[in-house]
């Protein structure tokens, strides 16, 4: 018992329950909450971008080699393209056999497209050109302050390629990156401390602010859009995952304590820190997860995959306005490449979705309104998909490497509160350490 | 006489002089003179964000104990919050007494608001979540590249705190950071020399652009301020200093190279460094001087409290409005709240003025315009009790903490010239000074640097 409460995925699941009864009891007192949600997130993100740089650079200064360091780009790539299409397809075929949006007849001439005029206007903006030179940043440190995680890779790639092609004439370098990831992932092991009080208010926000309301009256697309990540999830990853020769619920249970926070937060980033030490200590190639799993935050986002085409399918429904095959690959082909985009620039997929409906032309772009109100419900399956997915996709590519050990992580996965109880006991501060001798 | 040359404060002093005499006799060459005011600001202020980091991770990885950190937080932020509230009352209670405004019979109606349009619209401050939560900074490099103090701070901390708990592997990272400390303190060593042309620069220019005469129409309420402004630091501090055990006159003589450059520049940042390694060699304790001091210019502010009341009770004067008792203790209860958020702003002082205004509300908030002649005069003689206040905060909280070595504060404050001295010998830049020799790449990261590195 005991233990159970000292387990950070115990307190995160009690943390969301309390939250979501405040929320719906006390609906004004859970949207006032909300500071403590957004305190956790910012508390993550202000440190994901070092993070992101140390991680990567050790990753690839430890491959040797630029060779194999472009193999598993490659790689990760060619994986990334097969989930996030699959998704989008699942996406349309769920839009098209469950018609979440049918018989709703809105007319889009009486809906306020001011509240989402920010989203079309952004939607506009990146051409392929555009996007590729957007990921060389204009000025390095400008790139960290910025938060830009896609500058950030291509940074950290380029050092951690100059590092290994150094040699023995940079261990110094090298050492001090290690040591600042250390010093990093020790920070965010004392920010986890307040992982719980983060997903409460949050939770306690999500509630209160949108209720069970808003549940029920777009119901249908909420249901559909669940289903369909399970069934993504459970199907498609779950078979993925067994190709590398572990089970998927296994591999679940192992998550848990990320996809509460996931869950609680409904950002997935605020749990990127913490999956890629567990992918590590699973028993994926470092360059793998150090590399591939900062990559795939941009790239392999199969649950936003899975909500673009469903969304862009029901807002077509509910205006009905008639859409055909024809239309409907266009929609899948110009997704395929704006959903890629949607990663450099934030607020993500509403605004790819904007994109999307004005490049199409005859779906209404004002049909968006209908989404912003359950945009925040949608984002947490939304999240946890895309989690779920860079989780598995960073198995599979470790695998394809033949640098999965499979023997351990078998090991890891039928043993997860041992690995939790060790994790907790590793990331304890203890407020009687010693003082360290550098400084008497 | 060489010896006085070689004195920072007697040079300082002299510049501050020789700016004023300037900036009087011809007043547009003394206005010209503001970049090199502006300059010297600059130079200091571009290194406060990494001076504030490496002082307060190198503090607290020696503390080492994250409920240590939150104790000195705790009664730095007490003692902080009794000092301020001294500050406010104080204010107001003079400008009861003294009633410097009575008599002006200003029309507020009359008065050009546009010259105020900007900080009545700022003054619309932030709620205490947002507050809270831009303590968190968005990003960690955008906190130092925006030098927000309080973003750096908090990640200073949560770095010390880390590096403590990783104790052995922690070591050659705490090295570093402190290698890098006593660089950017010898880079400040090198701007100080230019302080007295900062000091002059910027003194020209407020005496030549406000003139001596500007101080004379609003006398009654300079003379006011800078007289509690006195009393408060002889008195309040004074009192609080002795229980200490130290003398405040000899402190103030200790920290006189600040209070000029203070004096000069009226920017009480442009001191920060300097009076964070003053504090340390009186004997303060590392991580009490590194938390307190720029913890303590965000919310200790102790000249902006006393005139925050005595100008809003000034302004109700010259505009001839009633404020009945009840109001008086809702102007302090608002401003206990604004003065602190007033740091996460700049421009400070008067944008919490104006915030606390328009929360009063009968008070007319276009009497902030009577004021703006005058404010760089009003603000030397705030930033050189911010100054102190936040150098009798670092003495007290050590103090408290059990952490003051009173033996060698006292011999150090006895021995102001010699200390002066040998900081002017350590801080001297030698323009012939070899070269450093790489050592053999064998002992890099050796024991060579100094610093005891136990494995």
């Amino acid at each position: 018992m005991r233990r159970l409460a000292r387990s950070l995925w115990v307190q995160v699941l009690a943390a969301a329950v309390l939250g979501a009864a405040v929320g719906l009891f006390r609906p004004a007192l859970g949207s006032a909450l909300q500071p403590l949600g957004d305190g956790f997130i910012r508390l993550v993100r202000m440190i994901i971008a070092p993070i992101i740089f140390t991680t990567v650079v050790t990753a690839i200064a430890k491959v040797g080699g630029r060779r194999k360091l472009g193999r598993v780009a490659w790689k990760a790539i060619v994986t990334f393209e097969i989930l996030t299409t699959i998704a989008l397809l699942l996406g349309v075929v769920a839009g098209k056999v469950l018609a979440p949006g049918a018989g709703m007849n809105v007319d889009p001439r009486h809906l306020d497209a001011r509240a989402i005029a920010g989203y079309t206007t952004a939607g506009k903006a990146l051409t392929a050109s555009e996007f590729l030179l957007g990921i060389i940043p204009r000025d390095v440190v400008d790139a960290f302050a910025k938060d830009d995680v896609l500058q950030v890779i291509f940074f950290s790639v380029l050092f951690g390629v100059a590092l290994a092609l150094l040699r023995d004439g940079a261990t110094a370098v090298v050492a001090f990156v290690e040591d600042l990831s250390a010093l990093l992932f020790r920070i965010m092991a004392m920010v986890m401390r307040v992982a719980p009080l983060g997903v409460f208010g949050a939770v306690a926000f999500t509630t209160g602010k949108f209720g069970l309301g808003t549940l029920v009256a777009l119901g249908e697309l909420i249901a559909a859009f669940y289903l369909a990540c399970a069934l993504f999830i459970l199907v498609v990853l779950g078979v993925t995952l067994r190709f590398a020769g572990l089970g998927l619920f296994r591999f679940l249970r192992y998550l848990r304590q990320e996809i509460l926070i996931t869950l609680g937060t409904s950002s997935s980033e605020s749990a990127l820190p913490l999956l890629m030490e567990k992918l590590a200590r699973l028993g994926c190639s470092r360059p793998v997860v150090g590399f591939a799993t900062p990559l795939g935050y941009s790239f392999n986002l199969t649950g936003t995959a899975i909500y673009l085409t469903l969304a862009s399918v029901f807002i077509a429904q509910a205006t009905s306005t008639p859409i055909g095959v024809g239309k409907g690959l266009e929609i899948f082909a110009i997704l395929m490449v704006t959903s890629k985009t949607a990663a450099a620039v934030t607020g993500g997929g509403f605004i790819a979705l904007a994109a999307t409906l004005t490049a199409v032309g005859n779906v209404p772009v004002a049909g968006l309104t209908l989404l912003l109100g359950i945009d925040r419900i949608m984002s947490e399956a939304r999240a946890l998909t895309n989690l779920i997915g860079n989780g598995v996709a960073a198995v599979a590519v470790s695998r394809w490497e033949g640098e999965l050990d499979l023997a351990r992580a078998r090991a890891v996965l039928s043993n997860v509160a041992a690995v939790e109880a060790e994790e907790l006991e590793a990331g304890r501060i203890d407020p009687k350490a010693a003082v360290p001798a550098v400084l008497h | 006489m060489k010896r006085l040359a070689h004195s920072l404060y007697a040079q300082v002093l002299i510049a501050v002089l020789a700016g004023a005499i300037l900036g009087q006799l011809d007043p547009s060459l003394g206005t010209a003179m503001r970049p090199l005011g502006e300059g010297f600001i600059k130079l200091v202020k571009m290194l406060i964000a990494p001076i504030v980091f490496t002082t307060v991770v190198t503090g607290i990885a020696k503390m080492g104990d994250l409920r240590k950190v939150g104790r000195v937080g705790l009664k730095a932020i007490v003692y902080f919050e009794v000092l301020t509230t001294l500050a406010l009352a104080i204010g107001l209670a003079v400008g009861k007494v003294v009633r410097p405004g009575a008599g002006m019979n200003v029309n507020a109606a009359t008065l050009d608001k546009s010259a105020i349009a900007s900080y009545t619209t700022a003054g619309h401050s932030m709620s205490t979540a947002d507050f809270l939560l831009n303590i968190i900074p968005k990003d960690v490099v955008d906190a130092f590249a925006r030098g927000d103090i309080l973003q750096v701070l908090f990640f200073s901390v949560l770095c010390g705190v880390a590096l403590a708990a990783l104790r052995d592997d922690g070591v050659r990272l705490l090295h570093l950071i402190d290698e890098f400390s006593h660089v950017l303190f010898r880079i400040i060593a090198i701007i100080m020399r230019v302080a007295p042309l900062g000091a002059f620069g910027a003194m020209a220019f407020t005496v030549g652009k406000y003139g001596i005469a500007t101080l004379l129409s609003l006398g009654k309420l300079m003379a006011a301020f800078y007289a509690t402004s006195a009393l408060f630091v002889l008195i309040v501090l004074g009192g609080v200093l002795r229980w200490t055990g130290l003398g405040m006159f000899r402190f103030l003589r200790y920290i006189r190279e600040e209070i000029f450059i203070v004096l000069g520049t009226s920017s009480s940042e442009s001191a920060l460094p300097l009076l964070m390694s003053k504090m340390e060699r009186l004997g303060c304790s590392k991580p009490v001087v590194g938390l307190v001091v720029p913890m303590g210019y965000s919310f200790n502010l102790d000249g902006t409290s006393i005139y925050l009341t005595l100008a809003t009770l000034f302004i109700a004067q010259a505009t001839n409005t009633p404020v009945s008792f009840g109001q008086e203790l809702e102007i302090l209860g608002v401003l206990l709240l604004t003065s602190k958020g007033a740091a996460a702003v700049t421009g400070g002082g008067f944008i919490t003025l104006a915030a606390t205004l328009s929360a009063v509300g009968n008070i007319p908030v276009a009497g902030l315009t009577l004021l703006l002649g005058v404010d760089r005069f009003m603000s030397e003689a705030r930033a050189i009790t911010n100054l102190i206040g936040n150098g009798v905060a670092s003495v007290v909280v050590s103090k408290w903490e059990r952490e003051l070595d009173v033996e060698r504060a006292r011999a150090v404050l006895a021995n102001v010239t010699a200390v002066e001295a040998e900081e002017y010998a350590a801080g001297r830049v030698e323009p012939d000074a070899t070269v450093p020799t790489l050592p053999p790449a064998a002992t890099v990261g050796g024991s060579s640097t100094g610093i005891a590195h136990r494995p």
